[in-house]
């Protein structure tokens, strides 16, 4: 799910920098400091849209360096246990199917995999099919899954799925 | 089992929403029902995850609080990922279930997923029978040194068949390049196989490598196994029940290293490829790193990036940015005196016609080898009538075949082309830039390997191209690089042709077996454990070998590693010469008595030990025509050709299609001549029937630079000697009860003292050929001294040197005083020797 949320960060900056440019160089840092970064709690930040304020720097005793606490707006993704999301299949093993939804990577595993497609190994790429071959999933698919679990680290999200749903699997 | 009860008021089913065989997961609604009929009605979710086993109630049914609904199977978390069940989503770490229930990591590159053995099983069997119906084997691949060669080292750019990346950052630069022929293996291969990629390199490593290898992922797919998901960091077979729950019965490695398979029968090790010199596998499993060749064989860098320099040196002043690749080197002075010659002035055009050239001379010196056809010739005039007279070209390009084929020292190379170069300096800038490292040897007689053969197709495409204005043509054969010409140093390495035979044959075997046991209804399958076996020994099966002066006289033969390995082949090897039965007598020199044995009878092989050595590396029983200890009359190639080669290896580089020691030798090599030595000193026989310069040489190849006898050495055996001769001096010959040690002393003996008697030559020749051996071995000694230093200390360091010892310093020449010594000693033995033989 997405949120669009307040945020703070603490920006450190090199003397060098202070300067005319000085609050450029500080928005410049978060953003690159900031997006595509993951955190248990608030999930993946995708974007900050605006910054609502940047403190007054503090410079540290002893380094010169400089720290502006930043208060800012991001759009955050936060998976979460039985969400429906799209994603796309980056590798299809015996195991199951890895994939990617946008910065989250999510499993599926073979047994939660309607029983009616089955794993194809001499295919290539290899994929999940039916008998019929009616429908294929093999890799750079597009496919509906829902979530069945989360594995929060302090810096990454893994995800398992399910396509034993209704309305879930390929999209077409 | 786990069953379900409703928990609510009483109320009556409407409708029911699972079936048997479903899974539920934690809100999944199970039914609806209503309280009152005229009511909405409410609906019922799942607490827990698990399949429905069974369903106890019906539509319709009222159902009161405590009534059993459902009987849910709850998971077994057969798959587990980062300790989340995988079907279930459970979070395994809270729960402490984690023991052991899936333990089993199948797929290659995610260590993280695990499945249990019950899957795991039923996984591999799925996999077994799917190869056996597309009649498929499984290859497991190594990369470094068997498919690929990488170096960190510095190295030109443009060299042909060479991959450069980093791996993320901060990473080294690596430089791969592939085995001639890897394509074409990988493709015929994969139709019988189904390949792994094994190695120990790390993941990013391996990946990147199987990227060059395979870009469309035909060939492995996802099947990699790198560093990272090794499960000991010094074997690889620590995977195999993983990856193989089934067993690795259809299961077959191809690798350059035994050790980290534990010496696996279904292993086919492999000659290790190696093409940049001072490298040797970057990723070799910690201190298993293996040294011993490192700068035996390959190019040098610095070599090869002087080359280039050569080729640059005309185009210095108008091209000469792209020095930024070549490595800042202190040997530059080869390349600076040329690009002193060639005026400085000189332009675009002129490094144009340079790199063209360069292109066209190598391949008419490829042509000057073979045929020279038409073809070559208007290329050639197509080039000169730019620079310079056909003639003064064709003479050049015909020294530089005639020094292919000499292997001449670059030093007499480089006076030759001096004269040239006062006619035509770009031309013979050219010429240098083209002829391949010159330390390299290039066989005469060799079999085709692809470089020379796609030259030669090339040539037409080649010649158009050179008639064309030089604007484009230069452009156009130069691939990606601003205006480089590729480097294709030869490399005649065609191990995968031989290895592509190999596991074909071992296919063909393998389902041969497997179709008879289908027709006797037998539900097994054959296993690869016993036909790579079987195979490998019906390569000599009708073989009987003897081995002389091969074998050191303190080991037995049967530890032996020459016996190991003509056992592996389906050889048999007797002790001694047996009339009618010995087939082959592998000898390491002429003149032992055994060669002396079999020479009466007909119809033995007398042949090297490189026979053995190349037999066992292709599998084959190679030609013994090649290999013969006596070169037939006329054709001295293959003295020539094994003189070069200990030449070579006494300069530290090696042949690359005849390193017959290559495989499994270094080791004991090392002893084995050490053994010869030993031989060589106590019985100089041969030595009596040759010329003295043939003798000198002779000696100088039975000497192996690895291994020199230390002063305990030749203490020791003069001590042996002594109490030999002081113990039983008329003891007899054939008392083969005694040590085979003494046996070969005693045969010697006699040997020696019957042809000193019989006259063949003068018994005062010892003393004439020790003098001249040891004046051979300064000169040596000061070959290797100037060498020595001309090597980096990193080199020398890195094989392991660095400091003077015995036996490393033994590469031909030990300190002289030990040398003196030990010659004393040899000197004073063999004058007792004689003395109580003619007593």
């Amino acid at each position: 799910m997405f949120y669009h949320i307040s945020l703070e960060h603490e920006i450190m900056l090199h003397p060098r920098y202070f300067g005319p440019q000085l609050m450029d160089t500080v928005k410049q840092k978060l953003f690159t400091e900031v997006e595509g970064t993951c955190t248990g709690k608030h999930g993946f930040v995708i974007a900050v849209t605006t910054i609502d304020n940047i403190g007054a720097g503090l410079i540290q005793p002893g380094r010169g360096f400089v720290v502006y606490p930043v208060k800012y707006k991001a759009i955050v993704f936060r998976p979460f246990k039985g969400e429906v999301l799209d994603a796309v299949v980056t590798q299809v093993n015996k195991v199951g199917l890895f994939t990617e939804i946008g910065p989250l990577s999510c499993f599926i595993s073979r047994h939660s995999i309607p029983a009616d497609m089955q794993f194809d190994q001499s295919s290539n790429p290899p994929c999940y099919k039916t008998q019929d071959e009616d429908m294929v999933i093999q890799q750079d698919d597009e496919i509906r899954l829902k979530i069945v679990g989360t594995r929060v680290d302090a810096t990454d999200i893994f995800a398992i799925g399910t396509l034993m749903d209704d309305y879930l699997g390929l999209v077409s | 089992m786990k069953v379900v009860t409703f928990e609510g008021e009483t109320g009556k089913v409407v409708k029911l929403k699972v079936k048997p065989d479903i899974q539920v997961t934690h809100g999944s609604i199970i039914l609806l029902y209503k309280l009152k009929d005229d009511q909405l009605p409410l609906k019922l979710r799942a607490q827990d995850f698990g399949k429905v086993k069974s369903i106890l109630v019906k539509e319709g049914e009222l159902i009161k609080k405590g009534c059993p609904l459902l009987e849910l199977e709850t998971c077994t978390h057969a798959t587990v990922i980062k300790d989340m069940c995988a079907e279930c989503g459970a979070d395994l770490r809270e729960e402490e279930k984690k023991s052991g229930r899936a333990s089993v990591a199948m797929v290659h590159s995610i260590p993280e997923l695990l499945v249990s053995k019950e899957q795991a099983k039923a996984l591999g069997r799925a996999d077994q029978q799917r190869l056996l119906n597309s009649r498929q084997l499984v290859l497991l691949v190594d990369l470094d040194q068997t498919l690929v060669h990488t170096t960190n080292d510095n190295i030109p750019a443009n060299l042909k068949d060479v991959y450069h990346f980093t791996l993320g950052y901060p990473s080294p630069w690596y430089h791969t390049r592939l085995r001639p022929g890897t394509k074409r293996f990988l493709q015929e291969i994969s139709k019988l196989y189904e390949m792994h990629i094994c190695t120990f390199g790390a993941r990013m490593y391996a990946h990147k490598i199987a990227s060059f290898l395979d870009p469309q992922g035909r060939y492995f797919s996802h099947r990699i196994l790198s560093r990272d998901e090794c499960f000991d960091a010094m074997t690889k077979t620590a995977n195999l029940k993983d990856l193989f729950p089934c067993g690795d019965d259809m299961v077959c490695i191809i690798d350059d290293r035994e050790d980290v398979w534990k010496f696996a029968p279904n292993l086919v090790h492999v000659k290790p490829y190696h093409f940049f010199r001072h490298t040797g596998d970057i990723n070799a499993p910690p201190g298993f790193s293996k040294q011993e060749k490192d700068d035996k064989e390959g190019y040098d860098a610095e070599e090869l990036a002087n080359e280039h320099k050569d080729l640059k040196a005309p185009g210095e002043s108008g091209a000469g940015k792209r020095e930024e690749v070549i490595t800042d080197k202190d040997d530059v002075g080869e390349s600076e005196d040329i690009s002193q010659d060639v005026p400085s002035l000189q332009g675009d055009k002129d490094s144009k016609e340079g790199s063209q050239e360069e292109k066209i001379e190598k391949q008419r010196k490829e042509l000057a080898n073979m045929i020279v056809s038409e073809k070559a010739d208007v290329i050639v005039e197509a080039v000169n009538g730019i620079s310079s007279d056909p003639e003064s070209d064709e003479k050049v390009c015909n020294n530089v075949s005639e020094q292919n084929e000499k292997t001449m020292e670059s030093e007499s190379c480089k006076e030759t082309l001096e004269g040239e170069r006062k006619e035509d300096k770009v031309q013979v800038e050219g010429i240098r830039s083209s002829k391949p490292d010159i330390n390299e040897e290039v066989l005469v007689e060799k079999p085709k390997s692809e470089d020379p053969l796609e030259v030669l197709e090339k040539g037409p495409i080649e010649k158009l191209k050179s008639e064309e204005p030089l604007e484009t043509s230069s452009e156009s054969t130069i691939e990606s690089r601003d205006e480089e010409p590729l480097l294709d140093p030869p490399d005649l390495d065609d191990y995968l042709l031989h290895l592509e035979d190999i596991l074909k044959k071992i296919h063909g075997t393998f389902y041969k077996i497997y179709d008879d046991m289908v027709k006797n209804n037998s539900q097994s399958i054959p296993n690869l454990k016993t036909i790579v076996p079987h195979v490998r020994k019906s390569v000599l099966r009708d073989v009987s070998i003897v081995f002389s002066g091969v074998v050191p006289t303190k080991v037995p033969l049967s530890r032996s590693k020459p016996f190991a390995i003509a056992k592996q082949l389906g050889a048999e090897v007797k002790d001694r010469v047996i009339p009618g039965e010995t087939t082959h007598v592998v000898a390491a020199k002429a003149g032992t008595v055994k060669v002396r044995e079999a020479q009466k009878l007909t119809g033995i092989h007398l042949v090297t030990p490189d026979w053995l050595w190349c037999s066992g590396e292709r599998w084959e029983h190679v030609d013994e025509r090649l290999f013969l200890l006596f070169p037939e009359n006329g054709t001295k190639k293959h003295k020539k050709r094994k003189q070069k080669d200990k030449e070579d290896k006494d300069e530290g580089e090696e042949t690359m299609k005849e390193d017959d020691q290559g495989v499994d030798c270094p080791d004991f090599l090392g002893d084995c001549s050490s053994e010869e030595d030993r031989e060589e000193a106590a019985t100089p026989r041969e030595s009596q029937e040759k010329p003295g310069a043939q003798r000198d040489q002779e000696f100088k190849e039975s000497l192996h630079p690895m291994m020199f006898m230390g002063m305990t050495d030749v203490q020791e055996m003069s001590k042996e000697v002594d109490s030999e001769l002081t113990d039983d001096e008329d003891e007899n010959d054939d008392d083969a009860s005694r040590g085979g040690r003494k046996r070969v002393l005693e045969d010697d003996n006699s040997e020696s003292s019957s042809s000193s008697l019989s006259g063949d030559s003068p018994h005062g020749w010892k003393k004439d050929g020790t003098v001249k051996r040891r004046r051979i071995d300064q000169e040596d000694e000061e070959e290797e001294q100037k060498e020595e230093e001309e090597e980096m200390p990193s080199t020398k360091f890195r094989r392991g040197e660095g400091y003077p010892s015995d036996v490393s310093c033994g590469e031909e020449g030990s300190s002289s005083e030990d040398d003196t010594q030990k010659w004393a000693s040899l000197e004073e033995w063999l004058t007792q020797e004689t003395s109580s033989s003619q007593s």
